[in-house]
């Protein structure tokens, strides 16, 4: 989606570049300065640095599915591009605002697991942001559906819980 | 989303929730319920909120509405407007005269509780995003005793403390006297009055009823030394600010601009040297008139701590003509106004003090009454929502509320 505009400000063809291996086994070629904004691929190539030909390095990711990599690959790098600049933290906001706005909820979740496991901590407070923004003020039953969080309370104790607190069931939204 | 959400993601999540979408929140799951409980997570929700609390655009605004004869609290957004969100809803009884405002701090209200006529007996610590609070009773009170308040947060141990300053005096406090004030502080945590011993450093006097600034993890107080000496007019006292560190529970001493080192009328009915914290700095709004038997304050003078603890940083930020019909400054909004309140009607106006155009905002309200802090939502006092009183529960008399009180537990 965003790899019109990436190409057309990064066409050094001299930057090296890494494979990532995703959880479903397929090989993606990434720029090795986007490669070194995972965590797991920072210590693998730091674990693996003697390895001369860095085209040779596979580095295996294997939480991560190929669908969310090549989402997370061309933000990254734009993300990237864009605090290389003495951009004003306005542009990252509209830049994050419009990557974020029309992600499902299901990809949001995605997104959000991939960043943590990843470590691209400037992702994952914006995922948090928005996952924030669409739970607030909703109902209990409408975040366990939302995040897919079975509910282990039995009825009674859900009940004795509520009544601790019933105010902070009053005027929640319709789900 | 299907897949398991980490703990580490959940609270992440959760910190950027309201406080009270957060403990509706506890009924998701057994995990869920097990972390918001946890008071780790409390201190680093707070911890949260206070990183992020320049980006925060609401603040709370406190003044007395004469028309109704009650306190008011209201929630308001500080854009371009100055929007009312709500009126926050006092979880106790608000009676004329029944209580004195000690502090806004963090998303938490201290108010001094005036229930017996003159008499205090009890602090009240509120949270109005829980709509929660607790009264914490004195250890001891008497007539011929005379207490300085103070309430702030203290970043070292993460919790909120109420500090209180007892002589056996009339009006005037000082930390250098003798017999000693009694210095005793309250912190939120531990649910107990502790005595602080004040060693032996000589300090300055302040007077009862004085208001208080929160900036730095430190309280701080207009105090006069005592070393005062008479001039032609009367006596002259040098102005010096008592500093109380919530972190080591120390006093200190902080100067004030060399201008108003002497200035002699700083307290009872003329004074006019108030503190406060603008922009996480110290200010001092010091009144002046230009000629001896002016009616009232010609302007304003705002001096801002630039460096905080470092005297020679004081710089005189504003110089405000109040000779347009304005009284008292009550804030500073994001948008670099000022709030302030016109002396004929006391409503509360903001001032662009560039182009000096003046925007009413329809507040009406005593003119000593109108104090504004930054808004933020606090999990703190939780505890009594979930059922387990932190604080151990004495006979207290009920204030013979009309009202259902909502969640007030007691400590002592």
């Amino acid at each position: 989606m965003a790899s019109s505009s990436s190409s057309s400000s990064c066409s050094s063809s001299s930057e090296k570049k890494i494979t990532l291996k995703s959880s479903d086994g397929e090989a993606l070629n990434v720029e090795k300065n986007v490669a070194l904004e995972f965590e797991p691929a920072k210590g693998f190539l730091e674990d693996n640095s003697e390895e001369a030909d860095d085209e040779a390095i596979v580095v295996p990711l294997p939480n991560v599915s190929a669908a969310v990599l090549s989402e997370l690959i061309p933000y990254v790098k734009q993300r990237l591009e864009l605090s290389a600049k003495p951009v004003q933290k306005k542009l990252i906001k509209a830049f994050d605002d419009q990557f974020t706005r029309h992600l499902s909820d299901d990809k949001l979740g995605e997104l959000m697991l991939a960043a943590n496991y990843l470590g691209v901590n400037y992702l994952l407070d914006v995922l948090c942001d928005v996952t924030a923004d669409r739970i607030k003020n909703k109902s209990v039953e409408y975040v366990r559906e939302f995040l897919g969080i079975q509910n282990d309370f039995t009825p009674e104790e859900e009940a004795e819980l509520r009544a601790q607190c019933p105010w902070a069931f009053e005027g929640v939204d319709q789900d | 989303m299907s897949d398991y959400v980490p703990e580490e993601v959940v609270a992440q999540i959760l910190f950027r929730l309201p406080a009270k979408s957060v403990s509706e929140f506890r009924c998701v799951c057994k995990s869920w319920c097990a972390l918001i409980n946890d008071p780790t997570f409390i201190s680093n929700y707070t911890h949260f909120a206070i990183k992020n609390i320049t980006s925060n655009s609401q603040v709370i605004l406190r003044h007395y509405d004469r028309v109704n004869s009650q306190e008011r609290f209201t929630l308001h957004h500080d854009g371009i407007s100055f929007s009312p969100i709500k009126e926050l809803d006092l979880p106790f009884e608000n009676k004329p005269d029944s209580f004195n405002v000690i502090g806004i701090c963090y998303g938490l209200v201290c108010l001094l509780d005036y229930h017996q006529k003159g008499l205090s007996k009890s602090v009240i610590v509120w949270n109005p995003s829980l709509e929660s609070c607790v009264r914490i009773m004195f250890k001891f009170t008497a007539a011929n005793f005379e207490s300085v308040h103070g309430f702030g947060f203290d970043p070292k141990s993460v919790d909120y403390k109420v500090v209180r300053i007892v002589v056996r005096d009339h009006f005037i406090i000082g930390v250098r006297d003798a017999p000693r004030p009694v210095v005793q502080v309250f912190a939120l945590k531990v649910g107990s009055w502790r005595n602080v011993t004040t060693g032996d450093t000589s300090l300055c006097r302040i007077t009862v009823k004085t208001p208080q600034a929160y900036v730095n993890g430190t309280l701080h107080w207009v105090g006069y030394d005592t070393e005062s000496h008479h001039v032609a007019q009367g006596i002259q006292r040098r102005l010096v600010l008592l500093a109380f560190d919530l972190r080591e529970e120390v006093f200190k001493e902080l100067n004030v601009p060399d201008e108003l080192k002497t200035d002699e009328l700083a307290y009872g009915r003329e004074q006019k040297l108030f503190i406060g914290a603008l922009d996480q700095k110290l200010a001092l709004m010091h009144y002046y008139t230009q000629w001896y038997n002016s009616p009232s304050y010609d302007g304003c003078c705002i001096w801002m701590m630039k460096e905080y603890g470092l005297g020679e940083s004081w710089t005189k930020q504003f110089k405000i003509d109040l000779r347009l019909g304005l009284g008292k400054m009550a804030g500073l909004r994001r948008n670099g106004e000022m709030l302030l309140v016109t002396r004929y009607n006391e409503e509360l106006v903001s001032f662009n003090t560039v182009n000096r155009k003046m925007q009413k905002l329809g507040i009406y309200g005593e003119t000593w009454s109108f104090f504004l802090d930054t808004y933020m939502e606090s999990l703190v006092l939780m505890q009594r929502i979930n059922g387990v009183l932190k604080m151990p529960t004495p006979p207290f008399n009920a204030t013979s509320s009309s009202k259902a009180h909502r969640g007030e537990t007691s400590g002592v």
